[in-house]
């Protein structure tokens, strides 16, 4: 009889935590997912203090940069607090269940989806930016259902690296179509590399981000019109995933993937290939030297399949979230970040390449060979979807992928990645 | 099984006079063998941190170089020196610490209190309460993050001291480890103080944990290195990098936009590792005591 | 009653910070929560068993089942030989160095996980040190961590090593509480060293074997770290452990679900405990 009171007692303070936290939380909670008028901006100085989350190299130069807007905005202060990449949606998550959320918060391009599923990003104000000065698909991918959540900061595409030293060893050039690629690595495996092309495998590796431009080299799309369901076209997502495996079928790309030794690979010739961003440069720089890189490096935008060569996109967006304090100057700091004299800048801090396409139009873009590899590679990018259940669906074909370049069949795979996406669904 | 006390061999007791000598070869054969394949044992088991601490002084470039090296060829002070210079470690260390001290404290005092209650006093709702701790030591932590997350954020703890120490302030492993040995606390004594007029929490004090000594220690540590290597929760507590604890930081600046930068994380892992292995090896005498006796029961 | 006093604080944090978000997830994983419903997680549908029936309609969900199961079965067994070994070898009078081969043998135990991660992915790699070690007895190692048939072995020996410290300071304390004299009597009777070892110390050690398997299975059925860090769940799903297909559920924002994957793995280890505790205690008497 004691025993069950106890038991009884505890189950009571658990249920009335819960009750607490319900209460306790916001009460006005009109709905998820961006409900509400967007505010309006107008043209007065931004006042106050704006606190910014940020990753990686940007949220280290942030704050300094943006001395530039406090000295055309004296009133205002920009505090900038760094996350880690990898931890970026736990702690969204989390401030947002919460209401401890910052201003303005910067946003990996693939995680944007899931951010407005979870329900704290505020719309875009409409009169805040021209649109049609950003790049199509970036701008495409700040938005859910036509509606945008978030402005473009900076964009990355990934063009084809290669050895320029070792092509020329081997004999040929830049391929241009799939089969020209598929040439081009056999003639460098011929030439004395150990492969022909380093190729991502698995979900450790995101091998999505080759295999979604395969499947739109051949010509698929992964949204039907509306945006509102998968609509997989069988036949590409086959060609896609077939082209894919026949790298590591025919021993042209290890079955290992990247593996740790990526740039010790490329830079020692064992495998001289790879498709990347616009970072590698850095990377490789810092392994070997600059100059080693300039005299032995040469980029070319990917091969062409059957339909064009559009290459994945990413980069990242700014957006401020529903429940922020200070959201009036968060827009207005995310605005002076747009203006193409800022991005041009920002190029110059972070080498980020800038979304707003007047941007390129200048220099170092036109003139730098590989930046205007770059650039010309921006004309042609598909991004991911914009959905929730895209990271699960990317998981998925990327293990159906690892069983294609394992020797199972194509067509098998593809089909069931269709049933897959229709069970899964958008997740909205 | 109760414990019997470790006694030193009686050598004396048993060898025969008819051969000795041939006991003693064969015996210092074994031990060499022993000692061999424990050095090469401990070797290779402590290779991997040999590892680490050499790649501290590597540079990066140097790190992803195939085949790999081991002894540094162009040795370098830079990472270290990023981390105690420009990366604010010392603030990180003082969270990690202050956290952790506190913590450690909290579990002594009330998983004890808690646990003489359970071992020694009888109340109703004893057996449910002690089931119930024992079922959480169970629980997979994710479980409970978001819900106490909102929960911490609701008392506007969040990215504040109290949040990082106060859920985990008394834990069921202090409870278990405790009640375990204070259960061996022969009752005799206990009743003799009582007899004697002094009240509970004087028997508490005076008579129960001056005994403790082994099981305190071993919970110091193991409350500590918890309270150390935690990542999750300090994560998500905190809002500015002031607040956040050492393996955070290690996370955060570790893994940037050009990939991991190895040398940085080793250099930074040496620095979390660093403390607690010195900790472990001024009280691992009592440590070893604390967890065989209170593992034995 | 004045017991309550004593038990009072450690109520408190108990209940607030452990039992009510403990409850509140259990609750959870009865609805189809996600992330959309976090700012008002009483709105949401109440639907039963639903998520427990998709859990094991999903193949990757029974696929973690078999590879943690696969983990515990090979991990546990390997862990306690390793430690037993280690134990003995300190127990069998070797008098230097003892506290330098208990401190060095413990210290993976008390190392965070990031932090040797990197350097076991160095050492495991095909080009890496076990494979250069390898290469010297003239065995060509495969790709460990990327082989389908090897990465779990791998994840497993790993495991292994980061908890030998503990069952070695268990299994060791166990050893010295055996008086010599029941060993020199054996002696005397002409038993050999492993007759003496099988027939008379296994046995004497049988409660605290049992105790270093129920510490190490509560823990193994658990593990997410390892795989986390040095495979990500791969290659080919086949280290995905119950605990990091949880942790999936939770990125991908099934929050609800993820709450149920976590209830069947507290399920096994309550389970897998009572079992053994059953044998602990049976044994004793």
């Amino acid at each position: 009889m004691k025993m069950r009171n106890r038991a009884l007692a505890f189950g009571a303070i658990g249920v009335v935590g819960m009750l607490a936290l319900a209460g306790c939380g916001r009460a006005d909670d009109a709905g998820q997912g961006g409900g509400g008028e967007a505010a309006t901006v107008d043209e007065s100085a931004a006042k106050g203090t704006i606190e910014v989350w940020a990753m990686g190299e940007e949220g280290e130069n942030l704050a300094d940069f943006a001395d530039g807007f406090v000295k055309e905005n004296p009133d205002a202060k920009v505090t900038v607090t760094s996350i880690p990449w990898t931890d970026v949606m736990t702690k969204y998550q989390t401030a947002v269940a919460a209401g401890t959320v910052p201003d303005a918060i910067m946003i990996g391009s693939s995680l944007l989806p899931s951010m407005v599923a979870a329900g704290g990003l505020a719309k875009v104000p409409g009169d805040l930016v021209d649109e049609e000065s950003f790049n199509e698909t970036a701008l495409e991918s700040t938005e859910v259902e036509g509606t945008s959540y978030a402005v473009p900061w900076y964009v990355e595409t990934r063009v084809m690296y290669y050895r320029e030293d070792l092509a020329e060893q081997a004999g040929v050039e830049a391929p241009k179509t799939w089969d020209d690629l598929t040439t081009f690595a056999e003639a460098m495996k011929a030439n004395g590399s150990d492969y022909g092309i380093q190729l991502p495998m698995g979900d450790a590796e995101d091998s999505t981000q080759v295999i979604l431009p395969f499947y739109a080299q051949a010509g698929g799309e992964v949204l039907n019109d509306a945006g509102d369901a998968y609509a997989w076209d069988e036949a590409a997502l086959t060609e896609a995933l077939d082209y894919y495996a026949s790298f590591f079928t025919a021993g042209l790309a290890p079955m290992s993937g990247y593996g740790d030794a990526q740039t010790a690979a490329f830079a020692n010739g064992s495998n001289p290939t790879f498709i990347s961003g616009p970072w590698m440069v850095g990377v490789l720089g810092d392994q070997e030297s600059p100059e080693w890189v300039d005299e032995n490096v040469l980029t070319t935008p990917v091969p062409a399949g059957t339909d064009n060569n559009d290459s994945y996109l990413g980069g990242g967006h700014l957006g401020v979230f529903e429940d922020a304090k200070n959201a009036d100057g968060a827009w207005k700091l995310i605005r002076w970040l747009s203006e193409p004299e800022t991005q041009q800048e920002w190029f110059e801090t972070v080498n980020a390449l800038p979304a707003v396409t007047s941007a390129l139009d200048s220099e170092p873009f036109t003139s730098d060979p590989r930046l205007s590899v770059l650039n010309d590679q921006l004309e042609n990018t598909v991004a991911p979807p914009s959905v929730p259940s895209w990271n699960e669906m990317s998981a998925f074909i990327e293990t159906e992928a690892e069983k294609v370049a394992n020797g199972s069949s194509a067509a098998e795979s593809a089909s069931a990645i269709v049933a897959k996406a229709e069970s899964l669904g958008t997740g909205w | 099984m109760a414990i019997t006390t470790v006694t030193e061999p009686d050598k004396a007791a048993v060898t025969t006079d008819a051969a000795p000598r041939r006991r003693r070869r064969s015996v210092s054969w074994s031990r060499g063998a022993t000692y061999l394949a424990l050095t090469i044992g401990l070797i290779v088991t402590l290779a991997p941190f040999m590892w680490m601490l050499l790649g501290s002084f590597k540079t990066q470039g140097e790190l992803l170089q195939r085949p790999i090296t081991w002894w540094p060829e162009q040795a370098t002070l830079d990472n270290y020196s990023r981390w105690l210079t420009q990366l604010d470690y010392g603030q990180f260390f003082f969270n990690s610490v202050v956290v952790a001290l506190v913590v450690v404290v909290g579990n002594i005092v009330f998983c004890s209190m808690v646990a003489y209650a359970l071992a020694k006093l009888e109340f109703p709702g004893k057996k449910v309460l002690f089931g119930l701790v024992l079922l959480t030591l169970m629980v997979p932590g994710v479980v409970t993050l978001v819900p106490m997350f909102v929960l911490v954020a609701n008392m506007g703890l969040v990215n504040t001291y109290p949040a990082l120490i106060l859920p985990f302030l008394a834990g069921p492993l202090g409870v278990f480890l405790m009640r375990q040995f204070i259960m061996g606390v022969p009752d005799a004594l206990i009743e003799a103080a009582r007899i004697d007029g002094a009240g509970e929490w004087r028997i508490f004090l005076r008579v129960v944990l001056p005994q403790c000594g082994p099981p305190i220690a071993t919970l110091a540590i193991l409350t500590f290195l918890g309270s150390w290597n935690n990542f999750l929760w300090p994560l998500v507590i905190a809002q500015t990098e002031q607040m956040y604890t050492l393996p955070v930081a290690l996370s955060l600046y570790s893994v940037g936009s050009n990939g991991t930068y190895y040398g940085l994380l080793m250099a930074g892992s040496v620095l979390v590792v660093t403390p607690i292995l010195l900790l472990f090896l001024f009280l691992q005498r009592y440590f070893v005591q604390g967890i065989t006796m209170t593992g034995l029961k | 009653m004045v017991a309550w006093l004593f038990a009072l604080p450690f109520l408190v944090i108990f209940a607030v910070f452990m039992l009510g978000p403990l409850l509140g997830s259990f609750a959870m994983s009865f609805t189809d929560l996600g992330v959309r419903d976090l700012r008002s997680p009483f709105s949401v549908n109440v639907i039963g068993f639903d998520n427990f029936v998709a859990l094991f309609q999903d193949e990757l969900f029974v696929k973690s089942i078999v590879n943690t199961f696969y983990f515990v079965g090979v991990g546990i067994p390997l862990t306690m030989a390793l430690g037993l070994l280690l134990a003995v070898a300190l127990n069998s009078g070797i008098e230097k160095f003892r506290s330098v081969f208990r401190v060095g043998f413990y210290t993976p135990v008390v190392t965070s996980i990031v932090a040797v991660a990197v350097v076991w992915k160095f050492i495991l790699q095909d080009s890496g040190l076990l494979n250069t070690v390898l290469s010297w007895v003239g065995i060509n190692g495969p790709d460990w961590l990327n082989d389908p048939f090897w990465a779990m072995p791998s994840i497993i020996l790993m495991g292994a090593w980061r908890n030998m410290g503990t069952l070695m300071i268990i299994f060791l304390a166990g050893l010295q509480a055996i008086p010599r004299d029941v060993y020199e009597a054996a002696e005397v009777d002409g038993a050999s060293a492993w007759r003496r070892f099988t027939s008379m110390t296994l046995p004497l050690m049988r409660p605290t074997l049992l105790l270093g398997a129920v510490l190490l299975s509560v823990g193994f059925l658990q593990v997410f770290e390892e795989p986390f860090v040095m495979t990500q769940g791969g290659p080919l799903n086949s280290t995905l452990t119950i605990s990091y297909y949880v942790y999936n559920q939770f990125g991908y924002g099934d929050y609800s679900l993820a709450s149920a994957a976590a209830y069947v793995l507290f399920a096994f280890i309550a389970a897998l405990s009572a079992v053994q505790f059953r044998l602990l205690r049976s044994k004793d008497n």
